[in-house]
Formats: C-alpha cells, structure tokens, sequence
C-alpha cells in the first residue's frame, strides 16, 4: 500500500471529523436556543424561586383562519408576562393593553407587525428589510396601519394617526382622483362648476389656479403646478359656463346696515368662517368680495340649491330687498384692503404675462373657442371632474392609480424611479409622494397639497391600511350601516331646503355639527314651544353660543315640520301624556328632591344657577314630562356622554321630578 | 466457548479472512455485494486518478447522498401548493439539521448535473465509447438526460418564486417543439400552467418515476462496464514471447471458466499478470478517500451556502427577468433568438448526435488516451459544442438582466 495514501487517509479522517463537529454546532447554538438560556437565568431574578429546567422549544400560534403560523415567541419570551416591562429585547412585554384586546393566541404578532413569523431567527423574521420576503415589519410607530385591515370604520380607538388619517382623505377627497374601494359611494368633495362664468371673477381665477393657497390659506383645493397656457385655457374654459338665459338681475339699492344685522340674525358663522374665524362646515367668507361677483350673490342666495345642487348651505327665506341689504353688507364688509394692495404689488411682470396671454386668446372668437377647447382638454387630464361636476363633462373614469389595495404592494412596485438616496420601503414613498407630488417624477400629474407633517404622516398611515388581505369576517369590525335618512312629501322638501342633515344627526347619519339628534325629539319636546323655536331659535343652554340659523320659516311651514317631528321622531320607550300618572304631593316631593340633589349648580332656577345644564325656568313648557322622567332614570341610556350625573332616582323620585319640572312653564305673555 | 461464538457470528457475515493475501482479497471484493460491483483485479491504468478524475464515481455517490436526503426531506414535504413552500419554511426554521438536509441535497443535485456532464466529457476525449463500449455510452446519454430530468422536477418542489418561474419558463420551452409540443407540456404540467397539477406530477417523477428509472440504468450502465471488459484504457500491447510462453496450455478454456463464454476478449487474456492489482485495496482505497473529500466538501459548502428560497410562489408576479434552471440557460438564451431554434432544432440535434456518436466515429484509433492527436477533427467538433454550451450558460446565468438586456454582473 502507498505511504501518500495512507496519510491522505488520516487528514481526511481528521478533516470528517472537523466537519461533523461544525454540523452539530451548527444546530446546537441557534439564536432562539440561546435566548431561551438567557431566559431561564433572567426569570429565576424577575420572577423569583427556581424555576425547573425546561427543554429548549420552538413556540408557534397557529392561526387557521387569519392563515398564519408565529414562531415570534420562541425568542420573545416575556411578551405576555407585565414582569418582564423593563426588561431588554427580546423579553420585553408588549407595552399597553393590546394583548389583553388582542391576545396571542387568537390574533398572533404578524397579523398587527408583519414580518416573518415563521423564523426562528433575528434576520429571518424580517426585523429589518430582508430579500425575499414582503412584508418587512411595521416600523413602531407606524404599527396602527394594521389596526386599519380589521377596524374598517372612520374612528379605530386607540389609533390616533390611523383615524386621523381617514379624516384627513375624506377631507380633501382622495377618492375624487382616486379609486378607494371603501369610499366608492360618497359625494364628490367639491362645489359644481356649471355657471362658474357669472360667479367669479376672472382675476380671481387665475389666481386660484395658481396657487390656491394664494386666496386661503386652507385651501382644500391643491396646487396643480400649471403652465401660463394652461391657465389661461382653463380659465377661458371654466368661465364659459354660463346661465344659459342670462342672469335675471334683482333691481335695487342694498343697505348696509340692515344687512350687516340680516348676517348676524342669520347666525351665518356658525357654518362659515371670516378671516379663519367661525364655523368651519363652509366656505371661509373674509375676501369674499375679490371673488364673487355681486350679481351672482344675490341670485345665490335667493335660490341656493339650483347654483349647488349638493351643498350643504340652507335656504333662506329672504326678501329681495333683504337679499339686497345682505349682498350690500358683504361686498362691501369682505373685502380685505391689505390683500387688494399686495395684490397690486405683486402684479409684477408673471400676472401681466397672464393678462396679456388672456387678451391674446380673446381676440377673435376663434381664438377664443380654441382656447375653451383647450381648456376643456385640460380640464379632463387633470381629472378635475373628479372633485367637481360640470354637467357638459361625461367622462368619470379616476385620473389616479387605484388605492384600494395600495397597502399590500411591495415596495419594488412603487416607482421611485431613479431617486437614489431614499429608503426605499412603501411607507417612505407613499410619505415622500404626499409630501411632494413630483418628487419621484418631475411630470406627475397629481397636485402639491398644502398638508402640516402630521397630516402626512396620517395619511401615509391611512392608505398604507388598505389592503388586498382577507380578514375573516368574524374579526371584521364594521361601524353600523347608516342609511342616509331621506323622507319624502312636503316634509322631505322643507328638510333639504333648510338642510337640516348639514348640522343634525338623523339616526345614525348626518352632520355632526349639532349635538341633538333628531331621532327622538318628537317625544321630548312640546309641540307648541318647537314650533315657536323653529321660526326664532335660541340656545337652550346660557354658556352655548346659538348656532342653529335665523331660517326665516314662515308660520305654515314651521307647523307642518313640527307636526310631521312629533309624529316620526318619536321613542317608543318615552311615554305620552305622563302627567296624568302624577299622584298629588308629587310637586313638591319632586321640590324636595331638586334641592337635596343640588340641581342648582348646574342648572339656572330663577335668577341663579349653573352653567352647565339648560336653564329651567321655562323647562315644562319646552320637555315633555314623560322626557322628563326617562331621562331622570338614566340620563346616560339616552346620551352616553352626557355630563348629567345619574343619581340613580327610583321610579317615584324620577316622576316626582317629572311632576315638579313639568309645571315650571313660561308665563304666556301673548294674548 | 465465547470467543468462538463471536468468531462465528463474524464468519457468517464476513465469508473471508482478513484480506492480506491474495486469496482474501479476491474474495473480499467477490462475496460483498457492494464491491462486486469491481472485479477482482484492475489495470493499474484505470485507477490512475487523472485518467478517469472520478467523474463517473461521484455521480453515483451524489446520487446515493441524493437518494438519502431526499428520503430525509420527503419526510416534511408535502406536494401541494399551500403547503409546499411552509413545509421549506419549517425545514429552514424548526426541523433538526433541516436547511443542512435541504443545502446538502441542493448542492448535490447541482453538483451532479456537473460530474454527470464532465464524465461525459472525460469519455469522449479518451474515446472510451469505441467498441464495445458503444451501446454503454449511449445509455450514459440517457443517464444524463435522466439526471437533468431529476433536477428539473425538483426544482419546482419548493414553490417559491425562483422554482415556479423557471419551471414555467422550461416547461415553455418544452411547448416549442412541433406537433406534440403543446400536447407534451400538458401531459407533463397537469394543465396549461404551472399549478396544484403540475407540482404533484413533478413530485411523483422526482421522487418515484426518475429515481426507479435512473436506478434501472445505472443497473444497466455499470453491468456493462464490467461486461465491456473495464474501465477503459489503451489496448494492451500483446507481447510475442508471452504469448509464446503461455501457448502450450490455453489458459481462457480453463482457469477462466464461465468468463470466457463472455463475447470478446475478456481483459485478463493476453495480459501480463504485471498490469493489474487487486481491487482490495488498491481501487477501494481510494474510492473511499475520495469520497471523504467529496463528502466533506459538500458539507462545508452546505454549511456555509444556503439553498436559495424566494418568496411564496406567486404567479400574478412575473420576476423580470424569469430565468430556467441554470442547466437550461443555454437553451433559453437561444430561445431568445429563436424559439425554433433553442426549443427544438439544438436539443434534438445535440441529442441525436450524442446517441449515434458511437456508430458514426469508426476511427478505431486513440482509445483511452487524452485528447489523441489520431482523433483531431472530431474532438475539435466536440470542444466547440461544449464551449457553445457553456458560453452560452454563463451568459445566461451571469450577464442577463432585465428583458433579457446583456448586463454586466458587476
């Protein structure tokens, strides 16, 4: 035998050897082996006494229906145990009370952190970006965008960001540009552009165009960064629209005055702000005047709702000659002076090349027409259809990509383009594409928003929420179905020209502006006093601003919607005509009882009281007793957040209440 | 007494003594299953190393590590689509020595497409297949496709994104040919695409159909080296004197027994008693350290290089670009020229051509000699076909990205 062989023979013996040692320690010192030693030495100090030896095991949740397996425990020991909160990763217990809403072994961890649930490793688990596998673990902050794939209503408790998030897309519309699966049914989030011709002027349009945030600051409308041409097309193109008969004029001279006290009467703040202050439901009216045209104000306000079919703003019955007084007190009153001088100033060199582009376009009615064409044109590549209707306009189809599943692309399906020193992971891009609209493409059509960095970061949260998962739809929590309350007849016509559903909720829909649902209020409120308050009302509350508006209801129509109140919004839990259930010494047991319990702090009685409560000096002529009564029993079964402490009264106290508030009445002064 | 029950345990397993004479080591090689496979005696030319390189040799023991941890793997495997990418999860995350198991087969599988290949290429530069090894290198081109079969099918069987868009991109290939291509990548996927069907026909054919058939061939393949006269070498000069010598008693009609009733020269005849050694040990030995250094060296490398698995397989996902097995590359980069081409014009030639090689090299010159200069042309042929392939493959698996755009992978 050869000698060389012989020696080959040994080294590879020794070489087998080496290598079978490395096999073995390759299995015998994986991470989570390791940790789960730390672990055991750890909890013998936390939690005390000897704890027995256990054998090293790999621990999975094994979730059938959400088709996850989570070995995340294997190392993330302490994650359920409030022992371990101050320790170091991987034992840390999970901060808050989110185990105890969702616990481990119901929901796992990837379903709220992504990542890989499957390793058994540091790397592997995707902590960080790996390659090969999608879905990298929600960066911590930002771990409410997984709250949203279950929680699918407007307002996720304990999810800030997320909630806000939705606010914010409903606000400024995204679904008006963008296809959003769960948004599909609402309304186009801006006013109609039909007969924008006779409303505005064209200085202001230009400028509009520009840069919205030029006229306001909170301009929901978006900076479309649009060449000279551009505008001056699309505005030959929106100024087109007119009223096709021509305005009919309302002949007269206003008052200023009796319009300025017409404006105040009508409480028109408690929906519009002036120079950012007011109520924030409508239209900020501070520079009203630079924009629309006179003419048009008063044929608005006579008829609101043929300019804005879908506008939340009310009718009033004004006169001509007051919708004169009104028109003269806002044209003259909303015209800012400073706005008017910086505006001349800054007519430079860049508004003349518009004007003279707009002169140029208008001289011949060729020019012209190519000039509304082009406009038109332009009007369709923005998608500006999207927000706002312009009947002669058919075409619908969303100008921008599809968000409904946006949160379960990967991050090599977003264009970054040839952007190289960003992270590169969806939320960043979604983040740097709102911030700035071109900033991964210098021809993006979609507009610059004027959003604060928390909005962004809503927002990136919001949509990173939408995604193609299928969550079972046990674990589903859907906020009720609201059918938009629509009554029909007289009725119906009365509630949409007074726009009651802008302010008042109507069960389970509406505004959210007035804190008193409607749904009930024929069985709380006395005929009489609501058809009074309907034609002049007033806070029922000292330390409430009144809100609700002057509408001028005539006598006939203030009857017809307090009969129809009292006979549909009623509650069957309240009783009618209660009074004839008070037993004689009720008066003044239920006296007795309003001063024991203190009432007075909260509520005005006679000269004094709190501030809190409606007053009561006239509470029988406006609650009905039967009202009276259920709400004593439990204020909070009726309105949840009522400040109204419950004091547990027994059914005889609560009517002996009833019994006393009820003859608390108005002296009726008219004859 | 013990001592003699001990010793007669061992005499019913082990027939021999202990192979230090001649007779012993005839009989070690003869009364073990496994090593006779080998005859007794070897010409000391077929064992030289840098004749044979031991390609043939380690096919075969990367096929037995195959088969064992194949076994091993079918264990946690489960062929359907749901299940089969979790069942790679688990072995890489939960199941003892699992992604080593997984590596170890991997790299085998990969590692014998490349020996089968070059002991293909070692026979035909030492022009082993003359006759009368001629049938048994056309079942070696068979044992070849057979090997790529096998690692094809069990390409698919993890079900990432890698497995699923090659297979669809080879099984596309398949669809190329004439006639029956469509009809062959039907029968061959369980469907049109790639799906449920297709994974639980190709687990069927890596683990059951391609294994028995291999096996079969192998029988076959390795009966017929023994019956071809061995390992291959330069035809043995006969020397006038000894066979002068020898001439008065014929030694085939007696001491060679049923051997001579074997057609042809049986390699023992005219030979001289100095060119050859006993199996034992000269030949054992050093298949044994050689396969130490082959074991060994694909532990470490499953030690150190991780089987790749992409994600889940996902096909509303196309990865740009989708690439073949590698052994494919070649192919595909044709392909890309020309479906007709690279589908079926090449591979059915090259195929053609390898099984009538045999019939059509008469040229009975140069045999178990390296490139012989007696040989020039056709190994010229040969040289080219084979740096075409593998020019080819390196593109393929190095310089393509994108649309299948030349890109520099550095």
């Amino acid at each position: 035998m050869n000698k060389t062989l012989g020696w080959m023979f040994v080294v590879l013996g020794m070489l087998s050897i080496g290598t079978m040692y490395l096999v073995l320690r390759s299995e015998y010192t994986q991470e989570w082996k390791k940790y789960q030693k730390e672990f055991e030495l750890d909890s013998k100090y936390i939690i005390g006494g000897i704890t027995k030896s256990k054998p090293k095991e790999i621990k999975q949740t094994v979730l059938d229906k959400l088709k996850r397996i989570d070995r995340c425990t294997t190392c993330h020991l302490g994650i359920n145990n409030d022992k371990f909160e101050c320790s170091e990763q991987p034992f840390k217990s999970h901060s808050g009370q989110y185990l105890v809403w969702h616990p481990i072994e119901k929901y796992g961890c990837t379903v709220c952190h992504e990542g890989q649930g499957l390793a058994t490793n540091y790397e592997d688990a995707a902590h960080n970006q790996i390659s090969h596998w999608e879905k990298t673990m929600i960066p911590p902050g930002l771990t409410q965008i997984s709250c949203g794939k279950c929680h699918l209503g407007k307002n996720v408790p304990y999810a800030s960001l997320l909630s806000e998030g939705r606010k914010v897309l409903e606000r400024l519309g995204c679904y008006g540009c963008h296809e959003v699966q769960r948004y599909s049914e609402e309304v186009k989030p801006a006013l109609s552009l039909d007969r924008l011709g006779d409303k505005v002027n064209k200085e202001w349009l230009i400028k509009w165009l520009k840069n919205p945030a030029d006229y306001l600051k909170e301009a929901k409308m978006p900076r479309f960064s649009l060449s000279e041409d551009e505008i001056v097309a699309l505005t030959e193109f929106l100024m087109s629209s007119k009223e096709k008969d021509g305005l009919s004029i309302i002949e007269g001279e206003g008052d200023y005055e009796k319009g300025g006290k017409l404006f105040r009467q009508s409480r028109c703040i408690s929906c519009h702000s002036i120079n950012g202050r007011g109520g924030v439901l409508a239209s900020e009216l501070g520079n009203i005047a630079s924009k629309v045209k006179g003419k048009w104000l008063t044929l608005y306000l006579r008829d609101v709702h043929h300019y804005q079919p879908r506008i939340k703003m009310l009718q009033y019955n004004f006169t001509d000659q007051e919708i004169l007084d009104i028109t003269e007190y806002m044209m003259e009153e909303f015209y800012s002076e400073d706005e008017a001088a910086e505006e001349e100033d800054t007519v430079g060199e860049e508004e003349e090349d518009v004007e003279g582009k707009l002169k140029e376009a208008n001289v011949s009615e060729d020019a012209l027409k190519n000039s509304i064409e082009n406009g038109r044109e332009i009007f369709i590549k923005y998608g500006c259809f999207g927000c706002h209707d312009r009947t002669d306009i058919k075409t619908q189809a969303k100008v921008g990509p599809d968000l409904s599943t946006i949160g379960s692309k990967t991050k090599d399906q977003f264009g970054f383009g040839n952007i190289k020193d960003v992270k590169r992971s969806s939320e960043n891009y979604l983040f740097l594409k709102i911030k700035d609209s071109r900033f991964f493409d210098d021809n993006a059509k979609m507009p610059q928003y004027n959003f604060s960095d928390k909005d962004m970061v809503d927002l990136t949260v919001a949509l990173l929420s939408f995604t193609k998962e299928e969550i079972p739809l046990g674990n589903r929590v859907i906020e009720k179905n609201k059918t938009k309350f629509n009554p029909q007849g007289e009725f119906g016509l009365l509630f949409r020209k007074y726009s009651c559903y802008s302010c008042h909720e109507v069960f389970g829909a509406g505004g959210e502006l007035s804190t008193v649902p409607l749904d009930m209020t024929g069985s709380q409120l006395k005929k009489k006093w609501l058809f009074e308050y309907l034609k002049k009302p007033y806070a029922v509350r000292t330390n409430v601003i009144p809100r609700m508006p002057r509408f001028r209801m005539t006598d006939e129509e203030s009857k017809y919607m307090t009969d129809y109140i009292s006979d549909v919004f009623v509650d069957d839990s309240i009783p009618e005509d209660f009074e004839k259930l008070f037993l004689p010494g009720d008066v003044d047991k239920g006296k007795r009882l309003f001063e024991e319990k203190g009432c007075i702090s909260c509520h005005i009685l006679g000269k004094g009281g709190g501030y809190v409560g409606p007053q009561l000096n006239a509470v029988g002529s406006r609650l009905k007793s039967g009202w009276i009564f259920k709400w004593m029993l439990n204020p909070q079964l009726y309105k949840p957040d009522t400040p109204e402490p419950n004091h547990g009264f027994s059914e005889d106290e609560a009517r002996a209440l009833s019994a006393y508030l009820s003859g608390l009445k108005q002296v009726d002064k008219s004859p | 007494m013990k001592k003699n029950i001990f010793a007669r345990i061992w005499r019913s397993v082990f027939r021999h003594g202990i192979p230090d004479t001649d007779m012993n080591r005839s009989l070690v090689v003869t009364s073990n299953i496994f090593l006779h496979l080998h005859p007794v005696k070897v010409r000391k030319h077929g064992i030289k190393f840098w004749y044979t390189m031991g390609f043939g040799g380690t096919s075969f023991l990367l096929f037995i590590i195959l088969v064992v941890t194949g076994a091993l793997l079918m264990l946690y495997y489960t062929p359907v689509p749901s299940e089969a990418y979790r069942s790679m999860k688990d072995l890489n995350y939960v199941v003892s020595f699992g992604e080593f198991q997984r590596n170890l087969h991997r790299w085998a599988a990969h590692g014998m497409v490349i020996t089968v290949f070059l002991h293909a290429c070692r026979v035909f530069y030492t022009a082993a297949y003359k006759p009368p090894r001629e049938f048994n290198w056309v079942i070696g081109v068979f044992l070849l496709l057979i090997t790529l079969g096998l690692s094809f099918t069990g390409y698919l069987l993890p079900w990432d994104q890698l497995s699923f868009w090659a297979i669809t991109v080879g099984t596309n290939i398949v669809g190329y040919a004439p006639f029956i291509g469509e009809k062959l990548k039907f029968l061959l996927l369980g469907g049109n695409t790639v799906g449920e069907g297709a994974l639980l026909r190709f687990y069927v054919l890596h683990c059951f159909a391609l294994p028995l058939l291999i096996s079969i061939f192998m029988a076959i393949h390795f009966w017929r080296i023994r019956k071809d006269g061995g390992i291959s070498g330069p035809p043995v000069e006969v020397k006038e004197v000894e066979t002068e010598l020898h001439s008065e008693k014929p030694a085939p009609e007696k001491t060679y027994g049923l051997m001579a009733l074997v057609d042809g020269e049986s390699f023992m005849v005219k030979k001289e008693p100095e060119d050859t050694v006993f199996t034992w040990p000269h030949l054992v030995l050093r298949e044994l350290l050689w396969a130490m250094l082959v074991i060994n060296i694909l532990v470490l490398i499953s030690l150190y290089f991780s089987a790749p698995l992409e994600e889940m397989a996902n096909p509303y996902k196309t990865p740009n670009p989708a690439k073949a097995p590698w052994y494919f590359l070649g192919l595909q980069e044709l392909v890309h020229y020309s479906a007709f081409l690279g589908g079926i014009l090449v591979p059915t030639l090259a195929i053609t051509a390898l099984i009538i090689l045999p019939y059509i090299d008469r040229n009975p010159r140069g045999e178990g000699v390296w490139f012989s200069r007696e040989r020039q042309w056709i190994q010229i042929v040969f040289t080219v076909c084979v740096v075409a392939l593998i020019v080819l493959t390196i593109i393929g698996v190095f310089f393509r990205g994108a649309n299948w755009s030349f890109v520099v992978p550095w």
